[in-house]
């Protein structure tokens, strides 16, 4: 028998393209035909919580552990890297899984997920909210002003600075920015036999995370400037702002006090060359405190003290918060209430203290308590910045409107934009991401 | 004779009335047919869910204004072609376009040299030869991601050991990845450093393919060795080289693990890849809607690329 010739004739081309037709129509049809996704909702017995990998997670871990004690339920913690948070938290709540009954986020990933979040008005007694300074507070309203977090964790930069390298230099710990310039200067050293380069100041200015930006953003309180109007739109070009921005981009190419890989670092780098020695001053979060006196980590043990940061024209700092929220889809909201309560007790926020270097609640870190003192021998700077720290502004898109502002710093150190330029662009990008 | 052959051969006035038996008398006839896109159907229904589907998904969802806001279920307005418009216009994928072409354009050019290079080095006989070959694959046997860290670590300005060695030998050594004029060759290094030695395997494929009589033959002719280079070897290796570009081509132009590790399309906007920009889009603004444009705008792109580079071997090589 022949074999018969496979192609195609006209007819059968026509199904087939009829059949494609058909698969298009089905498409366009697409949000009406939804995609079961594979429901997971939790069991009684099981809190599952999406965390990012960091000394807190290990925290709610413990407080984990007293939970199941108590109640009986266990505690699952998924881990991601901080970068990946805000993605996956998104994307969990945009399909509706129900996987994760808590989630601790930053409040700047708080504004995007309002919309899918429960309300937790009725967590807050009386007792709690006059515990909480009321940034934290404020962090936790929506963007209709709900309360829909609860505060786990204040953050705030301060100046941590070599006591000795300021002593051998005659200097007194800065306040002021030109003081701050002073004494980078007279304690940036070169390199020789017995040391590598100590720096005056390091600082953050990398694109790639959102930690610069929110550091940046008190350098702009300090000159005078803001990021937010009173109509709540973007004010990120402002004159003030940029001579903040010019200081920075000075302490690296005109002073030259500031390694120029400052462009290139986050948090991470800052404490890393901290506590190696190779910086006389630092700006950077209170968690580096214990870690800057961990003798199996760090070479400066008892040689550093730390500072409110210094001020220009006045005195700034941008305040964050570390919240935690309860998904709308989540099978078991009363636990996880029980559970955020529990976090949220003297036990468990002194073992955020001490492993974070602060906490949330104010009657913890009461500076007169001998403990508090001896894991944070310098609080009384953060105490003292809390008094003038000023909440982030409500943007819905505030994370990524960071990482705008963390460009825009880092075009400016590397010298690829002058401030100027880079905070107008960020300023037009801001607007633009408000406006979608 | 079979059944088959009984009904088709039937005459035109005996066939079927019903509509039932023409459908039967159609079956009968192509059965053939039906049978052999039986076999394909199990194939083409799980590239139809796992590909098709996306792709139309995506191509629905470009075409709707769909972000954060919105659930996954619920109604995304309808935009037309604004995704599309808004992203063209904007610089930032002038940028990341004009970044990703520029990382192909050196990438495959380094890449083809130094690949060249060492196939030729690898196709003659050596002591050791084996050894060598063994561990000048090894970057490639390596996950993207790994590869981004460690040159991350050593590239560093505070940590990285190039900095210190050349800090060492007295060298300034400059910021590679805090100054943007270094942005975009560090991504062609490292991109090379992974893929030179699938070049070079591929291209070495080819030299082996080449007969030694053709080599000798122009020898004796009195060609030179550079001669021969030119005008044989080169041009004997066109199937192989069109695979080189083709493959590497297209790969280079929707990189994104080793950018995304290592520079995250710093500093500034120097090696904002279309891969990097997309992430940015999808999953740092949820712009839904514009990264699925920017998505099919970078398959449409790949597309006419790897098109250019099959219409240069067509007429390079007329493999095809």
């Amino acid at each position: 028998m022949p074999k018969k010739d496979f192609k195609l004739n006209r007819r059968e081309m026509l199904k087939l393209m009829g059949a494609g037709a058909t698969g298009a129509a089905l498409n366009s049809a697409a949000p009406f035909i939804r995609p079961q996704f594979n429901i997971v909702k939790s069991q009684s017995n099981v809190l599952r919580i999406l965390s990012h990998s960091s000394p807190q997670t290990e925290v709610y871990r413990r407080a984990g552990e007293a939970f199941e004690a108590l109640t009986g339920t266990r505690i699952e913690i998924t881990e991601c890297p901080f970068n990946e948070l805000q993605p996956k938290m998104m994307t969990e709540l945009l399909a509706g899984t129900g996987k994760y009954d808590v989630i601790p986020i930053t409040n700047a990933m708080l504004y995007a997920a309002t919309n899918y979040l429960e309300n937790l008005e009725d967590m807050y007694t009386d007792e709690l909210m006059a515990d909480l300074p009321p940034a934290a507070v404020e962090h936790c309203r929506g963007l209709e002003g709900e309360l829909k977090a609860v505060p786990t964790l204040s953050s705030l930069p301060a100046n941590f600075y070599r006591t000795d390298l300021l002593e051998e230099a005659g200097m007194e710990p800065p306040t002021t920015w030109e003081e701050f310039v002073e004494v980078a200067r007279a304690c940036t050293l070169d390199a020789s036999s017995s040391h590598p380069k100590i720096w005056g100041a390091l600082i953050e200015g990398s694109a790639k995370a959102v930690q610069p930006a929110v550091k940046l953003v008190g350098w702009f309180y300090q000159a005078g400037g803001g990021i937010v109007g009173p109509d709540n739109m973007p004010t990120i070009d402002l004159d003030e702002n940029v001579e903040a921005l010019q200081f920075i981009v000075d302490l690296i190419h005109t002073h030259k006090v500031a390694p120029p890989e400052t462009a290139e670092m986050i948090y991470e780098d800052v404490h890393n060359m901290f506590i190696q020695g190779r910086g006389a001053t630092a700006i950077n979060w209170q968690y580096m405190v214990g870690m800057a006196n961990d003798p199996e980590q760090s070479l400066v043990v008892d040689k550093f003290a730390a500072a409110p940061v210094p001020e220009g024209v006045a005195k700034g700092v941008n305040i964050d918060h570390w919240v935690m929220v309860i998904p709308s889809d989540s099978a078991n909201k009363d636990a996880a209430r029980e559970y955020i309560n529990l976090a949220l007790s003297d036990e468990h926020q002194l073992d955020m203290f001490r492993t974070e270097g602060l906490c949330a609640r104010m009657s913890v870190m009461d500076p007169e308590n001998p403990e508090v003192y001896e894991i944070n021998p310098f609080i009384g700077a953060w105490v003292e910045e809390m008094k003038w720290a000023t909440p982030q502004p409500k943007w819905k898109n505030l994370n990524e409107a960071w990482l705008r502002l963390s460009f825009a710093m880092n075009s400016a150190v590397t010298q690829s934009s002058s401030p100027a330029d880079a905070l107008e662009r960020a300023q037009e990008e801001i607007m633009a991401l408000m406006e979608d | 004779m079979s059944p088959n052959m009984s009904l088709q051969s039937k005459p035109a006035s005996q066939r079927a009335s019903t509509p039932w038996d023409a459908w039967r008398d159609w079956v009968r006839s192509h059965s053939e047919m039906l049978l052999g896109y039986s076999f394909v159907a199990p194939a083409l229904l799980v590239v139809g869910a796992v590909m098709v589907y996306p792709i139309l998904f995506n191509l629905n969802i470009a075409t709707r204004k769909w972000d954060w806001s919105t659930p996954f279920d619920a109604p995304k307005p309808f935009v037309g072609m604004a995704n599309f418009a808004d992203l063209i216009a904007s610089d930032r994928f002038v940028n990341s376009l004009k970044v990703s072409l520029l990382l192909v354009l050196f990438a495959l050019l380094v890449e083809y040299i130094l690949g060249l290079g060492l196939a030729l080095i690898l196709n003659r006989q050596f002591r050791g030869r084996r050894i060598f070959r063994t561990i000048f694959i090894l970057p490639m046997v390596l996950a993207p991601i790994i590869v981004g860290i460690q040159w991350r670590y050593l590239l560093s300005g505070n940590f990285g050991i190039i900095n210190y060695v050349m800090f060492q030998l007295g060298v300034d050594p400059p910021a590679f990845l805090s100054d943007p004029k270094y942005g975009l060759p560090i991504l062609v290094l490292v991109d090379s450093w992974m893929y030179v030695p699938f070049v070079s395997l591929i291209l070495l494929a080819g030299l082996q393919q080449i007969p030694q009589e053709v080599q000798e033959a122009a020898e004796v002719d009195g060609a030179g060795s550079l001669a021969r280079f030119w005008n044989i070897t080169l041009p004997l290796l066109g199937s192989s080289t069109a695979i080189v570009l083709l493959l590497r081509g297209t790969e280079i132009f929707r990189t994104f693990d080793v950018v995304y590790v290592l520079t995250g399309g710093g500093p500034g906007r120097s090696t904002e890849v279309l891969g990097i920009l997309l992430y940015r889009i999808a999953f740092g603004e949820g712009n839904f809607g514009m990264a699925a444009a920017l998505a099919v705008i970078i398959s449409i792109l790949g597309m006419v690329i790897g098109g250019l580079f099959l219409r240069f071997i067509r007429t390079e090589t007329r493999l095809f």
